[in-house]
């Protein structure tokens, strides 16, 4: 239906300018959006992997050999923020890097995860002793039996 | 078996040609119909044939023997079909212009698939919401045993939605599977050709139902959204669930547009419908919506032009409403926003039934509440404006420009398909916003992170409504100002 018209019309090359500036609008959006997302996203390291997650994973994936295949365990920082928002992420973190293991944000398991990035941070403050370190912060703790 | 075998995604794209294909329809506009709803769908169904088979207890191993036999059965087939359908396209002269759009658009496509790659390599892990609940209840799923896979559902860990549904960690897990090991490349690419297919169904939608001018122009305009690509990229569940909320509405609209309606049209968009359900929780309230409009709309009420296509609707989406269900009922959690519900929000998965009275008033209250609607306005209003800013302008500027520019037009024959999309979008857009108003917690920290977020999962249908109704250059031309005039 509006094939046979729109050969007439495109064959001389005439668009209105109307037509033109909508066209026109669409092309510069288009265009403005990919280089916007050309420049302005995150950009890979290259070799390795760099990106915050991909650090963390690497600090705490020696625990997964160590933890049983299915527990439930506790996770204990030193991170400190305003918010509660950067313990909520490193907490957060712990989970996606030792699943199927459940970590909960508690000292109350038996096990629990010691996550400590500081050099003053002591994880007998908790009541816990380590049984395992990792030599980057990471330590498995465990309460005394009695 | 042979319902098993229907879900394939073989099955889905033979499915897929059969219903869409029709005389005098350009063989690279079928297959850019059909190719992108034959792998998003398909990678759909096989997702939901996967957890089927791993909730009646198959091991990985097990259920990728019974996948690849049901592949290799239906390719077979499948292509016989295909090689038939393939000898009754036709091929369509393009104009001028339309060839200048398509070049447009397969170049704009491209790059921005060089920008994914780009971004995605990135953030390997994805975004914050995909490495915190999808990517990890992936992991759960890939490293457990064949008997403990439902600890990834744990009401342990709420803040994991473990309610949500599993297609997208079941596809990722899935995918390791395949691959051997956990690899950031599965959930990139999954979120990669999602993102395609929505572009491709869009596209292909239009340019079946309006030409490729239109179908180029759509592609054009959903990538002059950097946040549709980034979000894509950061592999969390609004793209794929924007790609079957898409795809579920093209296929609604082919199916009204048709001759003939409630065939194999509206079964597909039952099924589209019914995965989306499948993807996020929002994804029910667009098939209630979808349905709805149908019925609302319908040319008469009665069984022909209302009752048949809201039953091929419903057997589309039937079986993965039935898997969901299952999921609901007999694996996860209450959901967290229902159980909130109730003034105890230290008790997240308490749900008193013994104060349903108390509930309601509560619930009503937040929905008469003038202050909580404003908020929604407000937060609505800004994102929509805000929406697929590029340091120039948004995507509401862009699309209000081309409007005044080239005008309205819909033939009179797409007039009520057109009005059925519409109120669909319009009844979802209704849903959502009863869903802020009415939930619980902190409302501007729950606005401030989701608006954006579901208006991108309406966006691929938001255009492909958009260039339904925006007279395409080649009749703005023939008209001489791009006015609204009659077919």
């Amino acid at each position: 239906m509006s094939g046979a018209v729109s050969g007439s019309v495109a064959a001389r090359g005439e668009l209105p300018w109307r037509t033109l500036v909508g066209l026109g609008a669409v092309a510069a959006a288009a265009i403005l959006s990919l280089l916007q997302t050309t420049h302005g996203g995150p950009r890979s390291a290259g070799a390795g992997l760099s990106d915050p997650v991909s650090v963390t994973e690497a600090r705490l994936a020696p625990l997964r050999s160590i933890l049983p295949p299915r527990a439930v365990v506790g996770y204990v920082s030193d991170a400190a923020s305003a918010d509660g928002r950067e313990e909520f992420r490193r907490y957060l973190l712990a989970q996606y890097v030792l699943a199927p293991v459940i970590v909960i944000d508690s000292t109350e398991p038996e096990l629990v995860i010691g996550d400590f990035t500081s050099a003053g941070s002591s994880p007998e403050v908790h009541g816990l002793q380590p049984v395992w370190g990792g030599g980057t912060g990471v330590v498995l703790l465990a309460r005394p039996t009695r | 078996m042979m319902a098993l075998q229907s879900m394939t995604p073989a099955a889905m794209a033979r499915g897929g040609a059969a219903a869409v294909a029709a005389p005098g329809w350009s063989r690279a506009g079928r297959l850019l119909l059909v190719c992108p709803l034959a792998i998003g769908l398909g990678l759909g169904a096989a997702g939901c044939a996967s957890f089927a088979l791993m909730a009646a207890g198959l091991g990985a191993t097990t259920r990728g023997a019974v996948e690849a036999i049901i592949l290799a059965a239906t390719a077979v087939v499948g292509t016989a079909l295909a090689v038939r359908r393939e000898a009754r396209a036709v091929d369509i002269e393009r104009p001028a212009t339309a060839a200048m759009l398509v070049w447009a658009a397969v170049g704009a496509g491209v790059w921005a698939s060089i920008n994914y790659v780009q971004v995605a390599r990135g953030v390997p892990h994805g975004g914050w919401d995909a490495w915190m609940t999808w990517n990890m209840r992936a992991r759960f799923l890939h490293r457990a045993a064949a008997d403990t896979w439902t600890d990834a559902f744990t009401p342990l860990l709420p803040w994991t939605h473990p309610d949500y549904p599993p297609l997208l960690p079941t596809l990722v897990a899935r995918g390791w599977a395949y691959v051997g090991h956990e690899s950031f490349v599965v959930p990139i690419a999954v979120g990669g050709i999602f993102a395609l297919a929505a572009l491709g169904v869009v596209s292909g939608g239009l340019g079946r139902l309006r030409g490729s001018c239109q179908a180029s122009l759509a592609a054009l305009v959903l990538l002059s959204v950097p946040f549709f690509l980034r979000h894509a990229a950061a592999q969390y569940a609004d793209v794929p669930l924007a790609f079957f909320i898409a795809a579920a509405l093209v296929l609604a609209t082919l199916d009204a547009c048709a001759a003939r309606s409630g065939g194999r049209l509206m079964v597909l968009a039952g099924v589209a419908a019914g995965l989306a359900a499948w993807t996020k929780n929002e994804g029910a309230v667009v098939l209630a919506a979808l349905l709805g409009a149908r019925v609302v709309l319908a040319e008469r009420w009665d069984w022909e032009r209302c009752g048949r296509p809201a039953l091929a609707f419903v057997v589309g989406a039937m079986p993965f409403l039935a898997l969901l269900a299952y999921f609901k009922l007999q694996i996860a959690p209450p959901n967290e926003v229902l159980a909130a519900q109730v003034s105890k929000p230290r008790e997240l998965w308490y749900y008193s039934s013994g104060d349903m009275a108390g509930q309601l008033r509560e619930l009503l209250g937040r929905v008469l509440n003038v202050e909580r609607q404003l908020a929604v306005a407000r937060s609505v209003k800004k994102e929509v404006l805000e929406f697929g800013f590029n340091g120039l302008f948004g995507a509401a500027a862009l699309l209000g420009t081309y409007l005044i520019c080239l005008g309205a037009h819909v033939p009179r024959a797409q007039r009520r398909p057109v009005a059925i999309a519409a109120l669909t979008l319009g009844f979802t857009l209704a849903g959502y916003w009863v869903a802020l108003v009415t939930a619980p917690g902190d409302l501007p920290r729950m606005l401030n992170s989701s608006v954006d977020r579901l208006l991108l999962q309406l966006w691929p249908a938001a255009v492909f409504l958009f260039f339904l109704v925006a007279a395409p250059p080649d009749e703005a031309a023939a008209t001489g100002k791009g006015a609204t005039h009659e077919a």
